[in-house]
């Protein structure tokens, strides 16, 4: 089985923003973790939840060699690497 | 007017939804514990049932029947988000839609369905939202039919990702096929009693007359059992905005290991009162009566405490046998609480659940109370008297209740300045874990212990609070 690496670091992410979309509002392109470029291939699953008054939305983006759950902090405007999965 | 009734179940729910989240699982056998080093696989994937793997096994029996199953600890918080946008789905086809659980819907569509020209187009439209919309691998279950009890028993026919109709003409042979606990409302102990007069199979119930099923099941459950055994069920749909008020709230709690200091246990105490009043105050609530569960290990680690218990009072198997046997006394000395006492209580000291020793007391008050310090208190004076305390305790289950429940807004300010006090501190307390998340600040005697937060793991008793006032989206 594959393991799951807990990150937990801050991330810069580019994402799309699109209102008009069904499933979820923030398509996540690339980010850049520890001066790597990361690009997505998609979105596999998004949710989201709330810690008090802030809306956290989790996001789990595949890359062409790994999946990584990013968490995205609608208060603080922050994005969070969380996990990294490997796709084997 | 016949009515067209949807029931729509997501398959293997938890499990399906970690295998959304992650692509390595999926194909896999996986189950779902609600925690890491928890013993209990709260759900399934479609490949581990394969295995004969299924909800409610134990993890030992789970590795000895699928040695490679992949254990997930749960995320209530994802399984949460996915079932409201499910629901979201679902309310879009037809204003009378019931959330049944966490996982099911029962949709009216008997005057909607004409928009989509028909139900099954209904059926199909949610399966591909649900692909499209939440992701590619949650799949569902569709039944359709007259009324809600073959609804369900519809959409257990073909699973996963299955649509089944039951037509009047078909009802009767589907029923017959059927097991009696695939039914909705015959559960295991009604399932017992009925095999106990020999009655095993739909057919052989629907033989019985309604004098036979009176006689035995007296006038509820004769009525009950005879219109299943017949597909009849008039029930109607009940929208969320129609739920009905709570009538009480509480939490339970089932540790994974035994508490054997008293600390522990009145921690765990401590943080299921304060949950079950954050509850009840986010309804706008307050109750005046106060019920305390305790749950000590099975007999085969019984503490001293116990072994006396069984003693003094009888046989393990006297015990065991039934409910009658149940020793119970009536305490009066509550000790010196600051708001009076309407009526004593009764403690039930009994083996009768699974081996385990179980205390269970209750209290109600002349005031309506929604603070958990005061809660706690209540439950300390019910449980002072019990022996659990006198050797270690081996506490396995705790659970309290808030019941008599009234709207807060009715009640009058408090009289002297200390209450009001306590209530003003309560409020800000509240306004800072709204503003800033649970138990961002909570009472000093939770510290050190892994605190009990509120989780999502279904809607039953309080789908009320659960779909209308957690803020969501």
């Amino acid at each position: 089985m594959a393991s799951d690496t807990f990150i937990n670091e801050q991330v810069s992410v580019w994402a799309f923003f699109d209102p008009s979309a069904a499933s979820s509002h923030i398509f996540p392109i690339a980010m850049n973790w520890r001066r790597r470029l990361v690009k997505f291939q998609k979105l596999i699953l998004s949710t989201t939840k709330r810690v008090g008054d802030a809306k956290i939305l989790n996001l789990i983006c595949a890359s062409d060699t790994a999946c990584f759950e990013l968490e995205y902090n609608s208060d603080s405007h922050l994005w969070r690497l969380v996990k990294v999965m490997s796709q084997e | 007017m016949n009515r067209v009734i949807l029931h729509v179940d997501l398959n293997s729910f938890f499990a399906t939804a970690e295998q959304q989240a992650n692509p390595v699982l999926r194909g896999k056998p996986v189950g779902i514990t609600k925690a890491v080093g928890r013993t209990c696989i709260i759900a399934a994937s479609v490949e581990a049932k394969r295995w004969g793997v299924t909800t409610g096994s134990n993890v030992y029996d789970a590795r000895k029947l699928c040695p490679q199953i992949i254990l997930i600890p749960a995320d209530f918080d994802k399984y949460a988000d996915i079932s409201m946008r499910f629901i979201e789905i679902c309310k879009t086809y037809s204003p009378l839609c019931e959330v049944f659980s966490l996982d099911e819907c029962f949709i009216d569509v008997t005057e909607t369905e004409k928009f989509w020209h028909n139900v099954f187009n209904i059926a199909f439209e949610i399966k591909d939202r649900l692909r499209s919309e939440v992701g590619e691998r949650m799949t569902v279950s569709c039944g359709v039919s007259h009324n809600r009890l073959l609804a369900k028993l519809a959409s257990s026919q073909i699973k996963p990702d299955g649509l089944f109709w039951i037509t009047r003409d078909n009802a009767i042979s589907t029923l017959d096929k059927s097991d009696l606990t695939d039914v909705c409302g015959l559960g295991f102990a009604l399932n017992r009693r009925l095999r106990d007069l020999g009655i095993d199979s739909f057919p052989k119930l629907r033989s019985k007359s309604l004098v036979f099923l009176h006689k035995h099941f007296g006038p509820f459950w004769s009525k009950h059992l005879y219109n299943i055994a017949r597909g009849i069920d008039e029930s109607p749909v009940v929208p969320t905005d129609e739920i009905p008020d709570a009538k009480s709230v509480g939490r339970t709690y089932t540790t994974h290991r035994d508490l054997t200091n008293k600390d522990e246990v009145l921690q765990l105490m401590r943080n299921l009162c304060e949950e079950t009043t954050a509850k009840a105050r986010m309804m706008g609530l307050a109750g005046r009566y106060v019920g305390l569960t305790l749950r000590g290990s099975s007999l085969e680690t019984k503490s001293e405490y116990q072994k006396s218990f069984f003693e003094e009072n009888g046989t393990q198997s006297e015990t065991n046998s039934n409910v009658q046997n149940s020793k119970s006394k009536t305490v009066s000395n509550l000790g010196n609480l600051d708001f009076d006492i309407v009526s004593n209580f009764e403690i039930r000291a009994s083996n009768l659940y699974r081996g385990e020793l179980s205390f269970y007391g209750h209290r109600t008050l002349k005031n309506y109370i929604d603070d958990g310090k005061r809660l706690f208190d209540i439950c300390l004076a019910i449980c002072k008297e019990w022996s659990v305390f006198a050797a270690k305790p081996n506490v396995r289950f705790c659970g309290v209740t808030l019941g008599m429940l009234t709207e807060v807004r009715f009640l009058t300010t408090p009289l002297f300045s200390a209450d009001r006090r306590r209530q003003d501190l309560v409020k800000t307390i509240d306004q800072i874990n709204r503003r800033f998340g649970d138990y961002t600040v909570y009472p000093g005697q939770l510290l050190g212990m892994p605190i009990i937060r509120p989780e999502v793991n279904g809607y039953f008793g309080d789908k009320a609070y659960r779909l209308n006032f957690v803020p969501h989206g």
